[in-house]
């Protein structure tokens, strides 16, 4: 398949894992967020840490779309599923995520009326066949998935289809970051900056990161050589004691973005605090449905009074996706928290740090470089 | 994925022999015959192939290195597989 | 085939009277089971199948000397039609799989229908006729059976059970206490195509591919495999849950682990571009036509040569060994060179959003 095996090739992996090795020798720990959960997703698939220096160490940063998502944003869907003649329209992970009590698909299970999308114009389409419902389409996702909904809003507004509603806790990636570097908790050496939030954005979103935090950023893909290449040119940045925003996907990331989808979030959507699973609110992270779309904002449609929301005990998701601690720490992990079972939403989505650690990584050989790596 | 029709914002691209409608409103002036990234049923970019071919000519260049350093290194350090 | 439905006596919808016993029930019975699976209908080798014809409650068989197995498997597909299969042929090949891999060979099934209310007569006798054609091409005789009609919204449509006896064959697999370190994995063919067929062909997902089902009978692959190897260690045929559940499967609690090349495995392009459409790993899909192997290392070179001759088995590999390096484990040696760790699937597979 063009432009997808050609960047898993054997002999070329190998090349780039000897070339950082030889760079990496007698320097010490460099600690490496990638902040998408495509990445870390890529990272445990093919098995990538095996092919680093000992003295490189990933952390997985808050870009699992689902893992962010707060138990109140889960809490107000469910009451909605309960809510007379909605049909609730949500991607597929997002289903099995616990909120305060329960999850979408208990809340299916027992009847609610839940259906998975591939797409905001999968939910578009029910609305057209289902005029007598109202449909709520979870919009979660960062600069990405954003502009598809924003897409689906406008073409709504066209057709004149009242029942189209949207339930947004979009986000967005540089606030979050900012926030990372500014908690302290976390030293970080350098980013690997999501792909497809950048083909969205472009770069300049990291610019403020490289100059006011000194931190190298590199935009890379999500393919096992992108990702080797990118850590690499990480590693030349701080060899070199530069810190600049470099792009590796050079072949979809534009330095200025997909200006139409850009314009499309400007329009439909305004900056609005955020809550983000284990990191809190963050003033200005997320995207509201703006004034002029409300029409088409589910909260403002159909406005509901719910308890605050309960946070598990004992999950140290925030910690885990602040790069604090690594999925073995936590008291729950593989224990009362799995996969099957899912405490925490980072045990949810597959590419959900917990989920990618129990999956690929439970008592193998790349744990034991992860803390060799930690105690060094 | 690779784009086999477009009709006006509505386009079928293919993977693996897989055809798929997209949404191509965000990428107007796409062509058939073209790559494009595709997420949550839009298409958001269209692959730059001299680009893909650069960062592929490196990976190639670092590999034929390394495979004559092998060769240079004489039989003693053996295959790597 | 052959036969003719005798629509005067069927209604085009099954009824809820179709399944209480009386006349109705009779009717369908006569007029379509024992049409479809009495001897004249099945092939010219004449199998007999008079346990069926007497419509008793039970089928009184006659049984090789040696040891049988017996299986049963219920059969909820959806959609009931899709592209390589339907229901029908699924419930045979997927009870005679099941008998297969224990090194048998398939004799008797039993065929026991859940049918929702409403549902369409000319459909279930397609299907009906589906399973007689699969018993068929593999010499089995469907002897007995039952049939329930649910009210509208009880069942999903049709449900299929099936029940299944054969017997053991000399050289049948000793088990998973026969395993050896260095002992080979074989896999009969590509992985993934029934469930991503299934996927693909779904409401609302719009996935055009051609690829088809691999829903088929395996016995003659189990019995080339006997022939060959004697020592064969243990087989089995990747359904639900896919290879890496199966390999784990193997496994767990177990002295040995198990290492897979991933550039070894065999899968199709369009496998892979599903699932890199939905975020699926396609060692975690469905096959319906696909057996695998552990048998010692020495005799894998012959078996799998022997495999690959067989239209089933055309695209047969050797994936991995049996490792003492990490017991219980299936690991992926990946397609860059790094590792990563199998477990078994947990829940359903759920489309991801990037």
């Amino acid at each position: 398949m063009k432009y997808m095996t050609e960047f898993r090739n054997f002999a070329a992996a190998q090349a780039l894992s000897r070339e950082l090795h030889s760079l990496c020798t007698g320097i010490k720990e460099i600690k490496i967020m990638e902040v998408c959960g495509g990445h870390t997703a890529a990272i445990f698939k093919y098995g990538l840490r095996d092919l680093l220096p000992p003295n490189i160490r990933l952390m997985s940063g808050p870009g699992c779309p689902v893992c962010v998502t707060s138990n109140s944003f889960l809490d107000y869907a469910m009451a909605l599923s309960r809510e007379p003649d909605v049909i609730i329209a949500s991607f597929g992970d997002l289903l099995r995520v616990p909120g305060s009590h329960s999850t979408l698909l208990a809340e299916k299970s027992k009847g609610g009326d839940i259906r998975i999308c591939y797409s905001s114009l999968d939910a578009l389409e029910l609305a057209r066949k289902n005029p007598s419902k109202k449909i709520v389409f979870l919009g979660i996702g960062f600069e990405t998935t954003a502009p598809t909904v924003a897409a689906a809003i406008k073409r709504a507004e066209a057709e004149g289809l009242k029942n189209f509603l949207v339930l947004s806790a979009f986000k967005t990636m540089p606030e979050a970051m900012k926030a990372l570097l500014q908690s302290g908790e976390l030293a970080l050496n350098a980013f690997i900056c999501p792909g497809h939030v950048s083909v969205v954005t472009g770069l300049r979103i990291y610019d403020f990161i490289a100059r006011d935090f000194k931190t190298p950023c590199v935009v890379t893909g999500f393919e096992p050589l992108d990702l080797l290449q990118a850590i690499l040119m990480i590693v030349r940045q701080l060899k070199d004691g530069r810190s600049t925003v470099e792009n590796q996907y050079t072949r979809a990331a534009l330095p200025l973005g997909n200006p139409a989808a850009q314009a499309l979030l400007n329009e439909i959507f305004a900056p609005s605090d955020v809550e983000w699973r284990g990191l809190g609110v963050i003033p200005g992270s997320g995207l509201g449905i703006s004034d002029a779309y409300q029409a088409f904002d589910a909260q403002k449609v159909i406005p509901l009074q719910l308890e605050p929301a309960r946070e598990q005990p004992g999950c140290i998701c925030g910690s885990i996706m602040r790069g604090v601690k690594v999925p073995t720490e936590c008291k729950l992990f593989a224990k009362a928290c799995n996969p099957e079972n899912p405490k925490g939403s980072c045990m949810v989505s597959d590419e959900g740090n917990c989920a990618t650690y129990y999956k690929y990584a439970r008592n193998s050989r790349t744990t034991v470089i992860e803390n060799e790596a930690g105690t060094s | 994925m690779k784009v086999l029709e477009v009709n006006g914002t509505v386009g079928q691209v293919e993977i693996g022999g897989v055809r798929r409608a997209v949404d191509l409103s965000l990428v107007a002036g796409v062509k058939v015959g073209q790559f494009v990234v595709v997420h949550a049923g839009f298409a958001l970019s269209v692959t730059d192939e001299d680009e893909a071919q650069k960062t592929l000519e490196i990976f190639a260049e670092m590999a034929r290195r390394v495979a004559e350093a092998d060769a240079a290194a004489g039989s003693k350090a053996g295959s790597d597989q | 085939m052959n036969i003719e439905l005798k629509s005067e006596k069927l209604s085009p919808q099954i009824t809820l009277a179709h399944g209480n016993g009386g006349k109705l029930t009779h009717d369908l019975i006569r007029s379509m089971f024992v049409t479809a699976f009495s001897a004249e209908a099945l092939s010219a080798e004449a199998l007999s199948n008079d346990a069926l014809s007497e419509l008793a409650d039970s089928a009184r068989l006659k049984l090789p000397e040696g040891e049988i197995v017996f299986t049963t498997d219920s059969h909820v597909v959806n959609p009931l039609f899709f592209p390589g299969g339907d229901i029908g042929k699924l419930a045979v090949c997927g009870t005679l799989n099941d008998l297969a891999v224990m090194g048998a060979k398939p004799l008797y099934l039993s065929c026991a229908l859940i049918i929702e209310e409403g549902f369409e007569t000319a459909l279930l006798k397609k299907i009906i006729d589906s399973m007689a054609e699969a018993a068929r091409q593999n010499g089995v005789r469907i002897v007995t059976g039952d049939t329930k009609v649910v009210e509208k919204g009880a069942a999903d449509k049709l449900f299929i059970n099936t029940a299944g006896i054969g017997v053991v064959l000399p050289g049948a697999p000793k088990g998973l206490k026969s395993f050896q370190a260095g002992d080979a994995v074989l896999v009969s063919g590509s992985l993934g195509d029934h469930g991503i067929a299934i996927y693909a062909g779904r409401e609302g997902i719009s996935l055009q591919t051609d690829l088809q089902s691999d829903c088929a009978c395996i016995f003659p692959l189990v019995e080339i495999a006997l022939k060959i190897c004697p020592e064969l260690r243990i087989m089995r045929d990747p359904t639900r849950g896919g290879l890496a559940t199966t390999l784990n499967e193997f496994v767990q609690g177990g002295r040995f682990g198990i290492e897979l090349d991933e550039r070894s495995l065999p899968i199709r392009d369009e496998v892979r571009g599903v699932c890199e459409i939905l975020g699926f790993d396609p060692l975690y899909v469905a096959n319906e036509g696909k057996l695998v192997l552990v048998l010692p290392q020495t005799s894998a070179p012959a078996v799998l040569e022997a495999l690959k001759l067989h239209p089933l088995g055309r695209k047969a590999a050797a994936i991995g060994r049996l490792t003492e390096r990490a017991p219980g484990r299936v690991y992926l040696k990946t397609d860059i060179g790094g590792e990563r760790v199998l477990d078994m699937l947990v829940g359903d597979m759920l489309p991801r959003i990037c």
